[in-house]
């Protein structure tokens, strides 16, 4: 809202919906104030009659840290409590990252009541912090809790073993070895009771807490299985002749190990769950804490937080470098491949930006803070890949998916089996030497129930999903970890696994494949008989034979120094790097440039600029055709630059042009110009005062950066099309893209039109990535599947595309789509262990194997498996740690021969 | 343009959680009416048809509780939404 006709606009908005009696809006707060009757009108549909009239209700957003969440059920648990809280828009879970980030409109709901609503389900909740005060606070509450799990842990195992060894004491070897007393029945009871109600308390706890709101989780499946075991042994220790099998079916040690299986994977996963985000913490370890800044002359320590923007600060050899900022004075080699990836150390002189959080290495330098806190690049690169490990990949929603339903099937499928040994199965193939696999123990007094109890509650423990909610997650946050190492920074988990499938990587050529300096290369006169003034009509047919018998035609028109100085002078006032280019080019051979009198840009064609009185015309063909210029006469000299890769613009100057710096050539041009005789009707020459002639050409040339051949080369050898973008016209482009190695380029494409060419691409059928430019190229990136901003240096917030590539390497495309590719093979390999796991163990469990070999699993052993599958894709995904792209391991990239760079004036040239 | 939340809600949001836990038609109730009914249902069928075998007792009544745990298990949160949602319409 600007101004008080928007107040009015919202007020009456708001007073027009039914219920609402009185609306005040507040303009400077940017309030609106709203006694409504809530039988009528909900918050919801204020909001959406803000919106319909172009304003916006913001929300808030808080980040939590939950404790105690494991992966595949949690996240919809948390997410069906949270959503229908008043005002919660968006929650998004991450068991990966024990995440929990929620959208709220804060008057309606407080964070308070939000974090009871997690509280009341059985999780730790607390507010994650910001920066390293956050990881601090993160890893403060990681250590409680896996020293919770250890005491956890430190009460089953003994008395789980000392359990185990009671119940098998009777059988070889541990007969006569363990205390008979050990076997007796009540002190199996009494040795199991304290430990399902201590370690196994929080899985009834939970699991109730989640069914008082209607929500099941796989607490459930673990408290079930304990229950029912615990229960089935107690019954038959105080009730032997009730029918449950007696005194020699007394699970007391199915129910402890079941316990102890199950708090020893808690207590692994919380061991290993911060692992795969090392890398995170690695750059927060890097947040330097203290500054050495000058203020008042003095030389004075504080904390890096306190540095202000234009500050200066002093960094000695082996410190590091407090905030970003810029040289002043002194020179240093800095190691920045903590933030960057860059493996050498990168020198530094006056004027060099320096990055917060690198390190000095050789000299000392004091340097000018251009971003402190939050802004600066190391922050806005934690910020981001945080930012990125909460979200998830397209991929994840099949596991979501399967993992959300998987308790209500598992229970399903319990019942299922349940009744089928009960009525069926029993009858059919219950034999009385019964065994439960890797055990001696018989089942022999096992009646029906007990029988078909002890399958389905096996059934339910074997069949926990965390290693299928705990497969993407932990694969996509290890992976843009990874990622960060190397400067490669995905903006999200789509954007992972976008880049993975990419068919085709579109490069864009200037700024990308070059290094986007342009220089001088070639400075071409045009002949005296080139340079014929060309009208706008027809033009004498019979000059050439007429000049023939004048002055020497083979002369140029202008010296070189002239064409450039009048070239130079025309686009002294453009900005375009073209422009520069020439400018450049001309101070460096030490000439005078003129005051443009007037100057006009033709976006994406050229410049036209009045100098010393006289029309100067500078660009390319196209310019030129639609001015009456005739580029024929120097049609072959641009088409070699070009074949050169070289980009030549003409130069056209007016006919009245005989300025002082004209060589006498053109002079005796003019006058020759000058003296013919008015021409006939149909075909003499007009002289009109805006006909202009051609004298030259300009060239100016990119240079290919180091890695682009090497890049394109380990592109290729990934499998994918390579495609070069660029504004350049057909046979430039063909030129620089040959000496790359790339096939296929697309020519004369005006930065707009980039966005429809990859569409284009996109409508054949192909995945496609383009590289470019994160500032100029964004609608493209933005079309792409995958967009890339490559050499975004530090100021990675501005950036868009999907992936950020902080140095200015093309080679780091081909990191990227490996990294991707890496990431996504890991995400595939976890699950594939995940549902290969319940695939096998659920059939095994059920008893399919029981006909055969008399054989069930017991619910311990099932406890162990289920640990066993969360434990290996936890495993396997630190593998991720050790990964490096094969192009980082690769040999020093060989210099590429760089594009042409001597300048020939005409002479020269033509000598 | 934005604006910021709007602060004042004089009296309750009908999405306020009194309003949601109202006393014998509220779905939740209902819902829980429902799955109760019918895990009971499931648990005396179950019970019933066992009495034309030869079962023990035990097996009897064992069986139909766990049939009825199950049942309650597997139609609690699947019952609650469905009648949640029916409400709403």
């Amino acid at each position: 809202m600007t101004c008080a006709a928007c107040v009015r606009k919202v007020e009456k908005t708001l007073r027009g919906l039914p219920g609402v009696q009185q609306a005040t809006v507040n303009l400077s707060a940017g309030k609106a104030g709203v006694v409504y009757d809530p039988s009528h009108v909900a918050l919801p549909q204020m909001e959406q009659a803000i919106t319909d009239i172009g304003y916006e209700v913001p929300l808030a957003r808080i980040d939590l840290l939950v404790l105690g969440m494991t992966p595949g059920h949690c996240d919809l648990i948390i997410d069906k409590a949270l959503r229908p809280l008043p005002g919660v828009r968006n929650v998004v879970v991450n068991c990966a990252t024990d995440t929990v980030r929620v959208d709220y409109l804060d008057v309606a709901v407080s964070p308070a009541t939000i974090k009871k609503t997690i509280r009341e389900l059985g999780y730790e909740v607390s507010e994650k912090g910001e920066g390293e005060a956050g990881a601090d606070r993160e890893r403060e509450l990681r250590k409680q809790e896996i020293r919770r799990q250890l005491v956890n842990m430190l009460i089953a195992w003994p008395l789980g073993l000392i359990v185990m060894l009671g119940t098998f004491a009777e059988y070889e070897p541990l007969k006569g070895i363990v205390p008979s007393f050990l076997s007796e029945k009540p002190v199996l009871f009494a040795l199991t009771t304290p430990l399902v109600l201590g370690p196994g308390r929080q899985f009834f706890v939970n699991s109730w807490n989640g069914l008082r709101h209607g929500l099941t989780d796989m607490n459930l499946l673990y408290a079930t299985g304990i229950g029912a075991a615990y229960l089935i042994a107690v019954i038959n220790t105080f009730f032997p002749d009730a029918g449950f099998g007696g005194e020699k079916a007394t699970f007391y040690e199915a129910a402890a190990l079941l316990v102890a299986f199950i708090v020893l994977g808690r207590y692994l996963e919380a061991l290993t769950r911060g692992r795969t985000s090392e890398a995170i913490r690695k750059l927060m370890r890097l947040q330097p804490k203290r500054a050495l800044v000058v203020r008042d002359g003095q030389e004075i320590e504080i904390p890096a937080d306190e540095v202000e923007i234009d500050d200066i600060c002093l960094v000695r050899p082996g410190e590091s470098v407090p905030v970003d900022g810029v040289i002043v004075d002194g020179y240093s080699a800095v190691n920045e491949s903590m933030v960057t990836g860059e493996s050498m150390p990168v020198e530094k002189r006056p004027g060099d930006e320096v990055i917060g959080g690198t390190i000095n290495k050789t000299g000392a330098f004091r340097f000018r803070a251009t971003r402190v806190g939050v802004e600066t690049a190391l922050a806005q690169i934690i910020k981001l890949v945080e930012e990125a490990q909460t979200t998830k990949a397209p991929i994840q929603a099949l596991a979501d998916r399967v993992a959300g339903h998987f308790i209500l099937g598992v229970h399903a499928l319990a019942l299922a089996v349940f009744l089928f040994w009960f009525f069926v199965g029993h009858g059919l193939w219950f034999e009385a030497d019964t065994k439960l696999i890797l055990t001696p123990y018989s089942l022999e007094d096992l009646e029906v129930f007990g029988f078909a109890l002890l399958i389905s509650v096996t059934v339910l423990v074997i069949s926990c999903p965390c290693a299928v909610g705990l497969a993407t997650p932990a694969a996509m946050m290890a992976g843009t970890g990874k990622g960060a190492e190397y400067g490669i920074l995905f903006k999200g988990a789509d954007a992972v696994e976008a880049t993975s499938k990419v068919q085709v990587v579109v490069l864009d050529k200037t700024g990308t494949l070059t290094k986007g300096e342009l220089s001088l290369t070639d400075v071409v006169p045009a002949r005296l008989a080139d340079a014929v003034p060309v009208p706008r009509t027809d033009r004498p047919s019979g000059l050439s034979a007429n000049a023939s018998t004048g002055p020497d035609h083979t002369a140029p028109a202008v010296s070189g120094s002239e064409l450039l100085r009048l070239a130079a002078s025309a686009e002294k006032n453009s900005e375009h790097p073209l422009a520069a280019a020439v400018v450049q080019g001309a101070r460096e051979r030490g000439l005078d440039l003129s005051e443009p009198e007037s100057f006009d840009s033709v976006p994406g064609h050229g410049v036209e600029a009045k100098i010393e009185g006289e029309t100067v015309l500078l660009g390319n063909r196209k310019l030129m055709s639609e001015r009456g210029v005739d580029t024929g006469p120097l049609a072959k000299d641009a088409e070699r630059l070009e074949g050169e890769g070289k980009t030549a613009m003409f130069v056209a100057a007016g006919l009245s042009y005989n300025g002082g710096s004209v060589s006498q050539a053109a002079e005796r041009l003019d006058g020759e110009i000058n003296s013919q005789p008015a021409p006939d009707a149909g075909q003499g020459i007009t002289t009109q005062p805006d006909s202009l002639r051609l004298i030259g050409i300009i060239a100016v040339a990119d240079t290919l950066k180091e890695t682009s051949a090497r890049a394109v080369a380990e592109l290729k050898r990934l499998g994918l099309e390579v495609v070069m973008i660029t504004g350049d016209n057909r046979r430039t482009a063909e030129a620089i893209a040959g000496q790359v190695g790339i096939d296929r380029v697309l020519p004369e494409i005006l930065p707009q039109d980039k966005a429809a060419e990859v569409r284009r691409l996109q409508g054949e059928g192909k995945r496609v990535a383009m590289v470019g430019d994160g500032v100029n190229d964004a609608p493209a990136l933005a079309q792409a599947n995958a967009g890339m901003a490559i050499g975004s240096g530090t100021d990675v917030a501005k950036e868009t595309g999907d992936v950020i590539l902080i140095r200015d390497d093309v080679l780091d495309v081909a990191a990227a789509v490996q990294v991707a590719r890496a990431t996504m093979r890991l995400v595939r390999q976890n699950l594939l262990w995940a549902f290969g796991y319940n695939s096998a163990a659920i059939p095994l469990a059920a008893g399919v194997l029981y006909p055969f070999t008399a054989q069930i699993v017991s619910p311990e052993l099932a406890a162990l498996l289920m640990a066993t599958s969360s434990f290996s894709v936890t495993m396997n995904t630190l593998r991720m740690r050790g990964y490096k792209p094969s192009v980082k391991r690769g040999p020093p990239p060989a210099k590429p021969e760089p594009a042409r760079r001597d300048v020939r004036t005409a002479v020269e040239a033509r000598s | 343009m934005s604006a910021q939340p709007m602060p004042v809600a004089r009296g309750p949001s009908p999405e306020t959680p009194q309003r949601r836990t109202m006393p014998l038609s509220s779905p939740a109730l209902l819902a829980a009416a429902m799955y109760t009914g019918l895990s009971l249902a499931a648990g005396l069928l179950f019970f019933a048809v066992t009495l034309a075998g030869d079962y023990s007792w035990v097996a009897r009544i064992g069986g139909a509780i766990w049939i009825f745990a199950l049942c309650m298990i597997i139609l609690m949160p699947t019952i609650t939404p469905w009648i949640r949602e029916r409400m709403k319409r």
